[in-house]
């Protein structure tokens, strides 16, 4: 119990860290010293410590988003296993995190609607238009490791497998971290599906849906975004790679678990930073060909689980 | 040679032109022509069917007080000879009317809106009559470029509506972008029909910049006009107080020493090369490759670090003075300079290398924004972006001006019109431009950098072209007691914006800022 | 295929400074703020006259100079028949209008 709250606690703690890494590791490929890997944090203080603008067209939906966005972000952490095969799964299992997430981005891409400014509208029909295909690859690919592992609860899947040696290692596994991996990239804004750090509006898709929040909102909102990345990066490295993971409660067990974590977020966050840094956009109309790439990863997932037969 | 070409044009005037004529001289390089108001249209007509001829600027001046009527002054440069002709037209007493030229040449289009705006001149038969530069907040009957309309005169807002062209139909929706933006960049308005992403209509609002140039120049005495013409679009200060040099000399009938010409060209060509390394750049921004982007701004605060260097100032301010430059260059900062080059000649390869050979770059450039070259001829562009539509145009090249005429260079052109092709004129021209440093440094005589500049005589106009980073760039003056009567401005962004009007079309919303940022146009040098 | 890392950071390695922990120092022939050596002015006023946006102003024993105004043109110093150089100060921010004008006295 004390154990998974210590891990759910953890992955609130470094949320704004893994972004600050990732920014720092883009700065310095650039031939530049970018911002300190502590800089997020300062900024989520500043914007705590402001106030906010809201604009006159907008109603209660504008106002509880940032909040409903949060308080999803968090109960989806609660699922994950961080350094511990034991989470708080009682409370639900892979089906409900996908969904705790599509609740945030249907909340965002309502409260984009909502201001009634044309940027908002564009980033929400965009936003949706990548989610269409990214949700069932993320379905699909969670629910290939679920069929290896034999069951849907994010934790039994990790202990199923971590404890199992390389017994239930298949193509099946590598198709799925594969298309997930895509997934993460589209989810969370991140190249060659948006460019995180733009200030061209009229390109954004994720930064279009917060571009009215201010103040305390803005703060909550970024911080379920970063959130939202290390919750996929968890599961990137815990669900689909999970040997290393404490499948007990020993001490020695559990720091081992918890420094090979953040071994498999930093190596994570170096790669999207170096994805970042070697290619530009995609065109608006030639994402779905690479998100349909990733579906067809994932599909091809399940259809080698059986194929190669249940072990 | 010029003088048999003008005197073979004049020659071969249709009658109902010439019967219009009341007087022409050639002078030099120039023709002209004085000539009834219903002649500009034939003139017009004539001088592009028959010469190719494309339209250098067309404007008015307010000569009441010593003539008691209006003038408006028409521009144009023939094809292939290193000439223009200056056809000045009175209108009658009191009147304030006149033929347009728009429908005959379709680049008259603003020129004939600025008119109307800052002289109350209406064009008859023009077909966009709405206002350009001043906004729907100042008062009717106000004209700031008449004489009686004090500088400093500020007239009460009014309430007033600017009507944006409408697109009707199922699905499309305006999307109102500026003048406020989420980076910071220039105020400008733009106004998109869109069904969806893709553009069907782009109407573009500018005006918010105007700080009345041409107007503080009439009050502006010559040595101070020099710092005034620094400051009309930033980044092309050298271009533009060359320019403005260039005709106050030729009034004055000043020579400038060669050693002074040479040194205006490495500067302008210094200026040409931070230009350009920073438009690369933002290209490679605004797909987010941004190792090329750091790679291309690194290499643009290394130009803007040499600049600094050898005159102080990043952005070559107070390089020009009425009759040469300031400050001469030492051997030492000539060494200084070689060495530059040759260590931004390789950063500059290695940035090629980085764009060229990323697909998804090349396949988000390429076919994205694409200007024909009919358009691009019908209106007039200017500068490399008219260079990457095949139209062949250099005012470095068509009419010399400082050393350019003993240096070799070679105008790259590209066929392709689109965003792929404007980056690889760029690309080329950053060569180009390192090899006439080179050349300009080489040859260099020695001498003063500095003559004096004479009296200026009342009453004569002098026109001077120059090729700034952006394109053509005109200024014409006409000279009055101390400071000019009546200066006009034409950046080459003027010309230019109507053209990504076009480009756009057929292309997604968020293809828009990458279009915009391969032209890249200023908004400041357009509005004044 | 590791062209951005081998064209980039690998072969120029970081090329930005902490500043301002780290001085930036300006290159000579900087114009900055212009200075005016008191000894040696005579008060000709030629820089008033020259200046294109008044910015220097003649107190009864001082010279007045506003950074506000100044626009770094250097007409000044070609005027000055030799007390004016352009300075090197560039970071002329002040909290208040008056901490924008710089005056000159002798002594």
């Amino acid at each position: 119990m004390i154990l998974e709250l210590v891990q759910f606690l953890l992955i609130l703690a470094i949320a704004p860290l893994v972004t600050g890494v990732i920014r720092k590791a883009k700065a310095l490929m650039q031939s530049r010293r970018g911002p300190s890997v502590l800089q997020p944090y300062r900024d989520l203080g500043k914007l705590l410590s402001k106030g906010s603008v809201v604009s006159n067209d907008a109603s209660w939906l504008f106002t509880i988003t940032p909040y409903v966005c949060i308080a999803a972000v968090t109960v989806a952490a609660l699922l994950v296993p961080v350094m511990y095969a034991g989470t708080f799964g009682f409370l639900g299992d892979l089906i409900v995190l996908i969904y705790l997430l599509a609740m945030m981005r249907f909340f965002m891409a309502l409260a984009a609607l909502d201001t009634g400014s044309a940027f908002g509208g564009m980033g929400s029909s965009r936003e949706m238009y990548i989610s269409s295909i990214v949700e069932p690859t993320m379905l699909l690919s969670i629910f290939a490791m679920a069929l290896v592992a034999g069951t849907t609860s994010l934790a039994s899947i990790s202990q199923n497998i971590a404890s199992s040696g390389l017994d239930l290692v298949s193509p099946a596994l590598f198709l799925a971290a594969a298309a997930f991996f895509i997934a993460t990239l589209a989810e969370n804004a991140r190249l060659p599906f948006d460019n995180p750090s733009t200030h061209l509006e009229l390109t954004m898709i994720h930064e279009a849906m917060l571009l009215e929040y201010s103040g305390k909102q803005l703060a909550l909102m970024e911080m379920a975004s970063m959130t939202k990345l290390v919750i996929f990066l968890a599961i990137l490295s815990n669900v689909f790679f999970p040997w290393g993971i404490a499948t007990g409660a020993e001490p020695l067990a559990v720091l081992v678990g918890a420094l090979l974590f953040l071994a498999k977020i930093t190596l994570l966050a170096l790669v999207i930073a170096m994805i970042e840094s070697s290619i530009s956009k995609m065109r608006l109309f030639r994402l779905p060909n690479l998100l349909t790439v990733a579906f067809m990863l994932a599909l091809l997932a399940v259809v080698s689980y059986y194929i190669l037969g249940v072990a | 040679m010029s003088g048999e070409g003008l005197r073979s044009i004049v020659r071969q005037l249709p009658s109902e032109v010439m019967v219009r004529i009341d007087r022409h001289e050639i002078e030099g390089r120039d023709l002209r022509l004085v000539i009834r108001p219903d002649g500009l249209v034939p003139l017009a007509g004539h001088l592009r069917k028959e010469l190719g001829a494309r339209l250098v600027t067309l404007h008015a001046t307010d000569d009441r007080a010593l003539e008691g009527c209006f003038k408006l002054h028409l521009v144009m440069a023939p094809q292939g000879m290193d000439a223009l002709v200056s056809a000045t037209a009175p209108l009658g007493l009191g009147e304030w009317r006149y033929e347009s030229l728009t429908p005959t040449i379709n680049d008259a289009d603003w020129y004939e809106r600025e008119i109307q705006d800052m002289f109350g001149l209406v064009a008859i038969g023009h077909p966009d009559p709405r206002p350009l530069v001043l906004h729907e907040d100042w008062p009717e009957g106000k004209y700031p470029l008449r004489k009686d309309f004090l500088t400093g005169e500020r007239p009460p807002r009014v309430k007033g509506e600017y009507h944006f062209t409408k697109v009707e139909g199922e699905g499309v929706y305006e999307i109102p972008v500026g003048p406020v933006h989420a980076g910071v960049i220039e105020p400008g308005h733009f106004r998109f029909s869109v069904a969806g992403e893709p553009i069907i209509n782009l109407e573009v609002r500018l005006g918010y910049v105007h700080r009345g140039v041409e107007k503080l120049s009439e009050s502006t005495p010559y040595p101070k006009g020099v710092h005034l013409a620094e400051r009309i679009s930033g980044d092309n200060s050298v271009a533009h107080s060359t320019a403005y040099c260039q005709a106050v000399e030729a009034l004055a009938s000043c020579q400038v020493p060669e050693r002074a010409e040479h040194i205006r060209v490495v500067m302008l060509e210094l200026e040409r090369l931070y230009n350009l390394f920073g438009d690369i750049a933002g290209i490679a921004l605004d797909t987010a490759l941004s190792v090329a982007a750091a790679c291309g701004y690194l290499l643009r605060e290394k130009a803007m670090n040499l600049n600094e260097c050898l005159t102080g100032s990043r952005l070559l301010r107070s390089v020009n003075v009425l009759g040469g430059v300031r400050k001469d260059l030492t051997p030492n900062d000539r060494e200084k300079v070689l060495a530059t080059m040759v260590k931004l000649k390789l950063e500059f390869d290695d940035l090629v290398t980085l764009m060229l050979s990323s697909p998804s770059m090349m396949d988000r450039v390429e076919t994205t924004g694409r200007l024909t070259r009919e358009m691009a001829v019908d209106l007039n562009v200017v500068g490399p972006a008219a260079r990457a539509s095949g139209v062949d145009r250099d005012v470095r090249r068509d009419h010399p001006y400082a050393a350019y005429g003993n240096l070799n260079f070679l105008v790259p052109t590209q066929s392709g019109g689109d965003v792929a092709a404007r980056m690889r004129v760029k690309m080329d021209e950053v060569r180009e431009s390192f090899s006439l440093i080179d050349q300009a440094l080489d040859g260099m005589p020695a001498g003063p950098v500095r003559a004096k500049l004479g009296s200026v005589p009342q009453g004569h106009a002098a026109c001077s072209l120059v090729e700034s980073p952006r394109g053509e760039i005109v200024h014409w003056i006409m000279a009055g007691r101390g400071a000019p009567a009546r200066h006009k401005v034409r950046d080459a962004s003027f010309c230019n914006w109507l053209a990504m009007e076009q480009a756009v079309l057929g292309n997604i919303v968020p293809d828009f800022p990458l279009i915009n940022k391969s032209f890249n146009l200023s908004y400041a040098g357009n509005d004044l | 295929m590791f062209k951005f890392l081998k064209l980039g950071v690998l072969k120029k390695g970081v090329q930005t400074r902490d500043y301002p922990r780290e001085r930036a120092p300006a290159f000579d022939a900087f114009l900055g703020l212009p200075m005016v050596d008191m000894e040696r002015c005579d008060r000709c006023a030629a820089c008033v006259s020259a200046c294109p946006v008044q910015a220097i102003t003649m107190l009864p024993a001082e010279i007045e100079i506003s950074a506000e105004r100044c626009i770094f043109c250097a007409a000044c110093v070609e005027a000055c028949p030799g007390a004016m150089t352009m300075g090197k100060e560039f970071e002329l921010a002040s909290l208040s209008r008056d901490g924008l004008k710089v005056v000159y006295r002798r002594g």
